[in-house]
């Protein structure tokens, strides 16, 4: 009898903890958006590098909670200092009773997303995206920099219209920042300003840059004429290799000294540009851009998602962010290609205002666009390298923004 | 309301101006380092010129050794086979050079190769 009892109060026991009586609907429906988003990373291939393990960490963490759970301490109640279950114990008198501290230990998501909380992961998948980036058609047209500033204005009036949507003055920096178009950033500035609104930025953020080509070519085509469309820019000038080097040591000291709060982005950034252009790192190039990048791709991809609980991500405030996400995407792409009419006004038609589209980040991406749309006009037409100049330095002005964000803000 | 409206307008403002002010700052020292490194390069270069006037190409100053005749390979095709050697020469030493022959290299020992291979062709 007393097996049967005890077999009978196990599973009681098993049924308590088990997810059918701890989860609520919130949850459940969480479940079902981590399953659209792993359907849409692997089917449709929406930046699947990181929208797979964000979409896992959401189902991870809405299938068990504590997996992100703090570590914590309680105290128990005994007799006297010599109960034998306080052995080992740290012992507290709090008035006139005596505890013991049992302490307990965080989930396993827990102590990888510190890594997101310290600030740590971003800034170190800027390295890897450094060792793989050329900014050989930004030094060869350094006038490409108007048009990745140009594209970050998307970011202050999404700001605005957060702030007027009644989000705060941090959470709406970190809303704005989606209009930069760049993850790392975007995951880096939330983490600062407003940690509880990382799982739906991050995911407004990612869905968007996958989805720049749908984005982006009617309002392009929209701000532009055919004929603005059609014109073939001249070819590059070379860049030579002491140039190349010589850039990254000049954009951080710049960036650094006049907002030192970007300064560990755009630090890490030209770090790894370095290691690449240097050429005499090879294997430290070859690591971070591979080795390093994937294991923090990981981390941070899980963590991210993880955040995205039921009770988080289920609020009108996530409407209002992927909202506001898309109207940023909208508004850096237009102010890029109008100031690339701007350009093309003033230039006296040698610069195709396509371009501009790609100040908003979204390496490579938004250069491909570009350059897509250019060849429906005249297939002749190769604009990727040109538009190359304005991402790349909409990867530097993201960054920037995100330091005065958090300079003004932080 | 005023606050908000305050607090955006700083932003706004700030932010735009930073933004600006930080890039045109980059804008300005990369025309002028550009500038200068290729007035020195070029400066290198004509020296080099000067002091090698009995060169037997002067409009070409950097010759590829002739590594090769296109002859040793008659079943190739060689219009095709000369063009893109030449797009790929071009690409790494930009218009300077001259290319007088094309022959096939002796294949490299086999460990080497196969190092480069496995280096190059493994996913991960």
């Amino acid at each position: 009898m007393d097996i049967w009892n005890g077999f009978v109060e196990a599973l009681k026991g098993l049924l308590e903890q088990s997810g059918f009586l701890a989860l609520s609907w919130q949850n459940y429906v969480m479940m079902a958006i981590a399953c659209f988003l792993m359907y849409l990373a692997i089917k449709k291939q929406y930046e699947p590098l990181l929208l797979l393990p964000i979409a896992f960490g959401m189902l991870l963490v809405n299938l068990y909670p504590d997996i992100m759970g703090a570590p914590n301490i309680n105290l128990v109640e005994i007799a006297s200092a010599d109960d034998p279950a306080a052995k080992g114990h740290v012992i507290r008198e709090i008035g006139e009773k005596i505890y013991y501290e049992d302490p307990t230990y965080g989930g396993l998501l827990y102590y990888l997303y510190q890594g997101v909380k310290l600030g740590i992961y971003p800034p170190l998948i800027f390295l890897g995206i450094g060792c793989m980036t050329d900014f050989g058609p930004l030094i060869a047209n350094p006038k490409s920099f108007i048009l990745g500033a140009a594209a970050q204005i998307g970011i202050f009036i999404t700001f605005i219209g957060a702030i007027f949507l009644g989000f705060t003055p941090a959470q709406s920096g970190a809303i704005g920042i989606i209009g930069g178009a760049d993850g790392p950033t975007a995951i880096y500035v939330t983490s600062k300003l407003a940690p509880e609104l990382l799982g739906p930025i991050a995911v407004a953020a990612y869905s968007y840059m996958a989805l720049v080509p749908i984005i982006q070519p009617p309002i392009m085509k929209l701000l532009t004429t055919k004929k603005e469309r059609s014109v073939v820019m001249a070819q590059l000038r070379p860049v030579s290799k002491l140039e190349k080097i010589m850039f990254p040591v000049i954009v951080v000291i710049i960036c650094a000294i006049a907002l030192p709060s970007a300064a560990p982005l755009v630090g890490m950034l030209m770090l790894g540009n370095i290691f690449k252009e240097s050429g005499v790192v090879e294997r430290i190039s070859k690591t971070a851009q591979n080795e390093l990048m994937n294991i923090i791709t990981i981390f941070l991809g899980v963590t991210v998602g993880a955040t995205a609980t039921g009770t988080v991500f289920l609020t009108p405030k996530t409407l209002g962010i992927i909202a506001l996400g898309l109207f940023a995407f909208c508004m850096g792409t237009a102010f890029g290609v109008l100031f690339g009419k701007l350009m093309y006004k003033f230039s006296g038609g040698k610069v195709n205002p396509l371009i501009g589209s790609a100040g908003v980040s979204a390496v490579p991406m938004a250069a491909r666009v570009a350059n897509k749309v250019g060849q429906e006009e005249n297939p002749g037409n190769f604009l990727l390298m040109h538009a190359m100049g304005p991402n790349v330095a909409g990867v530097i002005g993201s960054a920037v923004a995100a330091g005065v964000l958090m300079s003004i803000l932080g | 309301m005023g606050d908000k409206l305050t607090l955006s307008l700083t932003v706004l403002l700030t932010g735009f101006a930073v933004v600006f002010a930080v890039l045109l700052i980059l804008i300005g020292i990369i025309k002028l380092y550009g500038t200068i490194i290729y007035n020195i390069q070029n400066k290198g270069q004509k020296k080099q010129k000067n002091a090698a006037p009995v060169k037997p190409a002067p409009a070409a100053p950097k010759v590829m050794e002739p590594i090769a005749s296109v002859d040793a390979e008659p079943d190739v095709d060689d219009d095709e086979l000369i063009a893109v050697i030449s797009a790929a020469v071009y690409s790494m030493y930009s218009s300077k050079v001259q290319i007088k022959s094309i022959r096939k290299a002796r294949p490299a020992s086999n460990a080497w190769r196969t190092a480069g291979l496995s280096d190059n062709l493994r996913p991960f």
